[in-house]
């Protein structure tokens, strides 16, 4: 218990100097005594590191790649090596019983409950149960973006608190992603502390808890204090409410473990390793991976491409012509006014209320395949055979045309498919011998969507569209 | 009006040497997914009857997608030298089978994920970072592709996901074992792993 509040101590005392120059002090203390994961710099360089991204690394060993690659020789190897992270792993006896422990716990408790679990509660529920959940932590993702200084975040995070809380009823959907494409900003004390230049000290595995570093469990003290969940009386409860939350999420990830540890050699470094990796970039990452200016930084030369090709929130209800029509492909032609990477968070546009904008209007090129929540079924209805999940229920299309003949319906749905919309034909038998053959768009999860591209399909191809629904 | 268009072209390339690269890693990548997408879309292949065809057509596409040489030799980093060059080949072979087996059963077993391609970043002169999405029901996962040209051609040599590098992850595992122990060690061990003791 002492130990703990000893623990808390040293935190508040971190968080409290939200200013940098304060927490780096203590973190050079603790850079000193504990680490050696980062070799020989000093906090302040490593301060700069979140400015460096992922990819900026390969880039300062630039000079000597084109070497490598002309000749294959050993120069090459040594540019992949600035980019290990290692980890101090002093108490590994302890980590290596507590990974095994975990490992049994997870494949004997753990993974059989969430498994019975989630054949008991459909998916849906599964998900505003963990939207729920995160709703709730909204206070840890608050106060860490404050502390790191992302005030904008920060000011996300309370607007998808409170949108999210009321017309997301009580944070069961997301919507304030669905609705304005606000997303979540996952941050944490202990990605706060990497942010201020501290180290990871060392790796430590906790039971039940799972892998985490020095810093990261004082981090995880601090978040506990930040979650609403650890204020529930009496605290049985709490940590009930708490196994409840890790029983669902597990019921997302089912599977991941096994793939880690088929495909590692050694699962307890593999694990290891891809803690640190992954703990990293979220250190680094500036914003959402799909943007970040930092990469943006690092190389112009894609950037007319790349800015063609990144995802584009169209607002629904204002479309300038310029911009890319929803469910279409906008083409190899560089469009210079289509908006760059950046704009994925700045429509939020309060009263285009159009529940899942984004399904469709996500990325251009993609969405011939993803029309839809599920590609897949759309082939299967191709052959009248709904399958027995998900939206089988009352699945929606878009029509654009009926044929007698299967061979112009094939060719009207090669057109519009060319076009970029993600079409397929229906055979429907009619009373008489013979059949009609209908093209379709899609598979919609409400008429809604299905709608909203009916409008788009008939104003910008001046064909007739409709829905179908069967 | 043609000939407008190549002087127009001549000047961008001269300003913009690079830009001639601009676009092709991340359509390369794009190109090579969207094979396996169809693969695992394709109707006729449905089932357990279908999983067989599936694979294989998967490990064709995934041999002209992967660079596996580059990819082996940059996993060891500088373990690589210590293996001769017939154990390097020998390791080459073993990763890919390993790799392969490790994901392919995973890949096949994707349905419903779609994959959004945002963009690319230039790493150095010769290689390239395709960053793609797979947009999932619960969360969106990046994945970044890491590509090589050779000889014309953009191979992936690393894989990225969520920030965990593949051919780092597998650096540390193997350095554990070149530490103190002989390269034919972790021969032996990637046979065991793989099946082919």
């Amino acid at each position: 218990m002492k130990l703990i509040l000893m623990i808390c101590a040293i935190f508040t005392c971190l968080s409290l100097g939200s200013s940098q120059t304060f927490a780096v002090s203590p973190g050079d203390v603790l850079e000193k005594s504990l680490t050696q994961t980062e070799e020989g710099k000093t906090p302040h360089e490593q301060e700069k590191k979140p400015l460096i991204t992922d990819q900026a690394k390969p880039d300062a060993a630039k000079a000597e790649e084109p070497k490598s690659v002309a000749t294959g020789n050993n120069e090459g190897e040594e540019e992949g090596e600035g980019e290990t992270v290692k980890i101090a792993d002093p108490l590994r006896p302890w980590n290596n019983a507590m990974y095994h422990f975990n490992d049994k716990f997870y494949f004997w408790i753990l993974k059989p409950v969430a498994r019975g679990y989630s054949e008991a509660v459909p998916e849906d529920m599964r998900l505003a149960v963990s939207n729920f959940f995160s709703n709730l932590t909204m206070p840890i993702r608050f106060i860490s973006n404050l502390l790191q200084l992302k005030i904008k975040n920060a000011g996300n995070e309370l607007l998808r608190f409170v949108y999210n809380t009321t017309a997301g009823v009580g944070g069961l959907a997301d919507a304030a992603k669905l609705d304005f494409g606000i997303r979540q900003h996952d941050e944490d004390l202990g990605q706060t502390l990497g942010s201020y230049g501290i180290g990871h000290g060392f790796y430590l595995v906790w039971p039940f808890l799972g892998p985490s570093s020095l810093r990261d469990t004082i981090g995880w003290v601090g978040d506990y204090f930040l979650n609403p969940v650890s204020y529930v009386t009496p605290w049985e409860s709490g940590v009930g409410v708490k196994a409840y939350d890790e029983v669902n999420e597990t019921t997302f990830h089912i599977g991941d473990y096994e793939d880690l540890k088929k495909s590692a050699i050694d699962p307890y470094v593999s694990l290891r390793d891809a803690y640190v990796q992954y703990r990293k970039k979220k250190v680094e990452e500036t914003d959402t991976p799909a943007e970040g200016k930092s990469q943006s930084s690092i190389q112009p030369v894609g950037q007319p491409k790349s800015a063609q090709k990144s995802i584009t929130k169209l607002d629904p209800d204002q479309q300038p012509p310029e911009k890319p029509v929803p469910v279409k492909q906008s083409g190899p032609l560089p469009d210079p006014v289509q908006q760059p990477t950046e704009q994925i968070e700045s429509v939020k546009q309060p009263g285009t209320f159009f529940k899942h904008a984004e399904t469709f209007v996500k990325l251009p090129e993609l969405s011939q395949k993803q029309v839809g929540q599920k590609p897949i079924e759309k082939r299967e209805l191709l052959k009248s055979t709904i399958p027995g999940n998900h939206y089988a229920s009352n699945p929606v299309h878009v029509q654009i045309g009926v044929f007698k003949e299967r061979s112009n319906a094939e060719d009207f749905k090669e057109k519009y498919k060319k076009k970029g919309y993600d079409t397929f034909t229906l055979e429907c038998p009619t009373k008489e011998p013979g059949a009609i053959y209908r093209v379709l768009i899609g598979n919609f999860r409400n008429k809604k969507e299905a709608a909203r591209l009916a409008y788009e399909i008939r104003s910008n191809e001046k064909i007739d569209a409709i829905i179908y629904h069967e | 009006m043609k000939k407008q268009g190549i002087a127009l072209t001549l000047i961008v390339l001269l300003i913009v040497p690079l830009s001639v690269y601009a676009g092709a890693p991340l359509d390369s990548v794009k190109g090579n997914i969207n094979k396996v997408l169809d693969v695992l879309r394709d109707p006729a292949l449905k089932g357990e009857s279908g999983k067989k065809t599936k694979r294989q057509k998967i490990r064709s596409i995934s041999d002209k997608m992967f660079d596996y040489s580059e990819l082996s030799r940059r996993t060891l980093g500088q373990d690589w030298k210590k293996l001769n060059p017939a154990q390097q080949n020998e390791f080459t072979d073993l990763y890919k089978s390993l790799l392969e087996d490790a994901y392919a059963d995973k890949i096949i077993n994707y349905t419903d994920e779609k994959v959004a391609f945002s963009k690319e970043n230039q790493l150095s002169e010769k290689t390239f970072e395709v960053q793609t999405t797979i947009l999932t029901k619960k969360a969106d996962i990046p994945i970044y592709y890491r590509v090589i040209q050779k000889e014309g051609e953009w191979k992936v040599y690393d894989v990225v996901i969520e920030g965990v590098s593949l051919i780092n992850n597998y650096r540390n595992q193997f350095r554990e074992i070149l530490m103190n122990k002989s390269p034919e060690v972790l021969i032996d061990t990637l046979k065991k792993k793989v099946g082919k003791a």
